[in-house]
């Protein structure tokens, strides 16, 4: 029988919380060094050149802001299919999706090569045949949403409550508009081909639901944990089965992709190349994505002998993030990696790096600022916890199971 | 096309040839088309194009990229990298593994009439003139790279680190993304581009939308093959002899 | 106790206040700094106080809208070219040396500096005349020249003569080959010497 859900605000003020809150400072003020190294002397102290030009930042970006639109699913799963145990998830699961949402989208922004032209962009119109056109209305809006549904699900009035499931089912439609968009952002490119292909958008869509599951279940423990609160199992196994779902999802959409490019001899060169190649992106893809990535943390969740456990979650989870991670390096620099095709069946070489495989290695800076993105969006989550009323009191099974006895 | 006829060698000449009795001014002996005043704004009335014909270039373009080099001071930004380093035009030698036929050609932006590279730009920098010649705006662009990664040419290039000598005719500065313009600052003053200056035996410059143009018959007697033609880009720069 | 407190921490914050304001203040003067004479001159005094007042006002304005006009439209004309701003008002020497934007003389950085508004022109656009030289330390190649003088670049005039000019006279054949040599060798002087 669950009982009506209360919220509270994190009291503990221990060291714990301060220590939190500076290791993750210190990490953000990493990143800004980086920014301003970066952004003074130019993208030459980078790894990013000519033929990879979107680098480790991009890496980090990118999985902040589709794990931002899958860390919102918690919520939409109580709002919109009316889940009652997921209800008091939600205002965690918006919240986090924010704070993640806005850390990538910072991320983004400092890499810019002319960020004092963003003025100018927001003055002069936007082109919209361009997919980052319209992702970054899809980026704002999401942003704008969420403030909505949180307080649809904060505020205790009526005219809040009868908005609560209007402004999910939009929520959920958004989520789907903005993960198409950034999946598409590399489906619409013609040019390489690694990409093209519309099946990129589905596939960064369940992506978003593991990496954001995954993030959302870290979250959630660590918190409750040190915050003292109980987390009962019933929770813990929703979100723990849930997970392996979405990674079987996103296998089936791997497989679906390499097995379709496998049969047309055009992509059998990059296929190759990822696949099978001697480069690290064999290795990210097999051992990082995976096995690490999806098959160790299946095991972890399905293996009888680990039914209920917490540890076993935990580590599954991380897998779940540090898989994702491999699976969009070898997308995005993998994909810039292999050399376009200009001239097929031919050996072709120039000045340019035409016909030869691109190498790429991130440096200091560019892997501070994407960590610094990451300390950021867990600085706002810490924060928003101690300040609004983010966190159940208690998530124990007598309170929240309907169907505990 | 890789017979090449002996005759076509003639008729390249010979349509110079009959450009020198019409007009026997200096400079203006390989350009037809005068330049626009310039205070009129282009219009699509004339759209840019270039023929490359491969066979004629005896250094397979490096002449080309020399002079284009020259004309806008890229090529030895000093704190580039080789993989860093701009390169608006390259020569690309390309040998078929079936036939083993080996074939060098300059490749720079193919200023493709439905350009992904003007399609991708969120804020509308990386743009096709009304004449056809695709640019970046730099003043507008915010040096994202996404036509970069758009580009199926690998024409663009971005600028990575403060430069302080850049030549007047040509801005290019830190954080912006760059490629060959078809020398537009050349060409609205009624000049060729450098490296059609630089190749003139192998290259031709004109307007595409003139039947009567040299280019145009050129190309309407013999043809021009587009680099990745199977994109459906429509080009403006056609090869002959890849 | 407080309030005794609070009264000379009152106090305290005015004077500092007062006494910024001051400094501060007296710093300022109404006229603009002195910028350096231009290079070319107007032809009268009316013109060029009309010029100064326009351009005092108006100048950024005009520079955004006139920069539009020439990338995307194409106008050239002598009044929206920034290097025409740049050949009348930075000399090419100044005391012996180039005169860049970071320096505080140069023209533009006079008062950009005084008032410490950043210049982003001077990121892509060269900030100095040229007049044909190179800006670079490295010299024009010579290499298209010399492949021409060479005859490495194997252009054979008489070939590009059409066959079908067969009735053509001598006189206007040796014409064309002449006039086909000079003008290779024009445009290629053009190509490198820019």
């Amino acid at each position: 029988m669950a009982t009506k859900a209360i919220f509270s605000e994190v009291k503990s003020n221990g060291l714990g919380y301060w220590s939190t809150l500076g290791l993750l400072g210190l990490v953000v003020l990493g990143g800004v060094w980086a920014f301003t190294y970066m952004h003074h002397h130019g993208h030459y102290v980078t790894g990013m050149n000519n033929q990879v030009v979107w680098g480790m930042p991009h890496v980090f970006a990118i999985f902040l802001i589709v794990a931002a639109s899958g860390a919102a699913n918690i919520a939409t799963i109580g709002t919109v299919f009316g889940k009652t145990i997921y209800q008091p998830l939600g205002r965690l699961s918006a919240f986090l999706a924010g704070s993640l949402l806005v850390g990538g989208l910072i991320v983004l922004l400092l890499d810019l090569g002319s960020i004092g032209h963003v003025i100018e962009m927001a003055k002069g119109a936007l082109n919209f045949k361009s997919i980052f056109a319209w992702n970054m209305l899809l980026y704002s809006g999401f942003i704008a949403i969420i403030a909505v549904y949180l307080w649809t699900m904060m505020d205790r009035r009526k005219t809040a409550k009868s908005l609560y499931k209007p402004v999910g089912i939009a929520n959920m439609v958004w989520r789907f508009l903005l993960t198409m968009g950034t999946g598409s952002i590399f489906g619409f490119l013609v040019a390489r081909q690694y990409y093209d292909a519309a099946i990129l958008a589905p596939l960064f869509i369940v992506s978003s639901y593991v990496f954001g599951t995954a993030i959302y279940t870290l979250v959630l423990m660590t918190s409750f944990k040190m915050t003292g609160r109980q987390l009962g199992d019933s929770v813990l196994n929703r979100l723990r089965y849930t997970l392996a779902i979405f990674i079987v999802l996103v296998l089936f959409f791997e497989l679906t992709r390499h097995l379709t490019n496998l049969y047309a001899t055009e992509h059998h060169g990059v296929e190759a190349y990822i696949l099978s190649g001697d480069s690290k992106f064999t290795t990210m893809f097999w051992y990082g994505q995976v096995l690490l990535g999806s098959l160790v943390p299946l095991f972890l969740i399905w293996c009888r002998f680990l039914k209920n456990n917490r540890t076993a979650l935990f580590l599954a989870s991380s897998l779940a993030i540090v898989g994702g991670f491999f699976q969009l390096y070898v997308i995005l620099i993998g994909g810039q990696s292999f050399p376009l095709i200009l001239f097929p069946n031919a050996d072709v070489s120039s000045s340019y790096f035409d016909g030869v495989s691109n190498a790429y290695s991130a440096t200091t800076a560019e892997i501070l600022l994407g960590l610094g993105g990451v300390s950021l969006s867990l600085i706002l989550v810490v924060v928003g916890m101690k300040i609004f009323r983010l966190l159940p009191v208690t998530l124990a099974d007598a309170n929240v199971d309907p169907h505990h006895k | 096309m890789s017979y090449i006829d002996s005759y076509r060698r003639k008729f390249l000449g010979g349509l110079a040839g009959t450009a020198a009795v019409a007009s026997l001014a200096p400079g203006v002996f390989l350009r037809e088309v005068q330049a626009k005043p310039a205070e009129q704004a282009v219009t699509d009335k004339v759209r840019w194009g270039m023929l490359i014909d491969t066979t004629k270039l005896t250094d397979g373009g490096d002449a080309c990229v020399k002079a284009c080099q020259n004309e806008h001071g890229w090529g030895h930004d000093p704190e580039s990298n080789d993989a860093q380093q701009a390169q608006w035009i390259r020569k690309v030698t390309v040998t078929e593994k079936l036939t083993g036929h080996t074939t060098t050609l300059p490749v720079m932006c193919q200023h493709c009439e439905t350009a992904p590279c003007v399609d991708v730009c969120p804020t509308g920098a990386s743009m096709k003139r009304a004449d056809g010649i695709v640019q970046v705006n730099k003043h507008i662009c915010i040096g994202c790279r996404y036509c970069m990664m758009a580009c199926p040419y690998k024409a663009r290039s971005f600028v990575h680190e403060n430069l302080t000598d850049q030549l007047p005719g040509t801005p290019r500065g830190k954080g912006t993304v760059e490629s060959c313009n078809m020398c537009v600052n050349r060409v609205d003053e009624g000049k060729n581009p450098a490296c059609v200056d630089a190749a003139p035996q192998a290259m031709l410059f004109g307007d595409l939308n003139d039947p009567q143009s040299r280019i145009s018959i050129a190309l309407k007697t013999y043809g021009g093959t587009q680099i990745r033609a199977d994109l459906g880009l429509n080009t403006g720069v056609r090869y002959w002899g890849i | 106790m407080l309030s005794r407190y609070s009264k000379i921490i009152q106090t305290v914050l005015l004077s500092s206040l007062v006494l910024f304001l001051a400094t501060g203040l007296s710093a300022c003067d109404s006229k603009p700094p002195k910028l350096m004479k231009a290079v070319k001159q107007f032809e009268s005094n009316e013109i060029r106080d009309a010029h100064i007042k326009n351009m005092r006002i108006n100048h950024m304005d005009e520079l955004l809208h006139k920069r539009d006009e020439t990338v995307i439209k194409g106008i050239r004309t002598k009044k929206h070219s920034l290097k025409a701003c740049i050949n009348c008002h930075i000399p090419e020497q100044h005391n012996g040396k180039e005169l860049k934007h970071t320096d505080p003389e140069h023209f533009c950085s006079t008062c950009h500096g005084y008032v410490a508004q950043q210049l982003d022109c001077f990121q892509c656009h060269a900030d100095r005349p040229n007049n044909g030289k190179q800006l670079s330390n490295k010299a024009p190649d010579d290499n298209v020249h010399k492949s021409i003088a060479s005859g490495s670049l194997s252009i054979a005039p008489e070939k590009y003569l059409p066959s079908s000019m067969a009735g053509i006279s001598s006189e206007l054949k040796s014409k064309l080959t002449s006039h086909i040599n000079t003008n290779i060798e024009d445009t290629s002087n053009q190509s490198a010497g820019e």
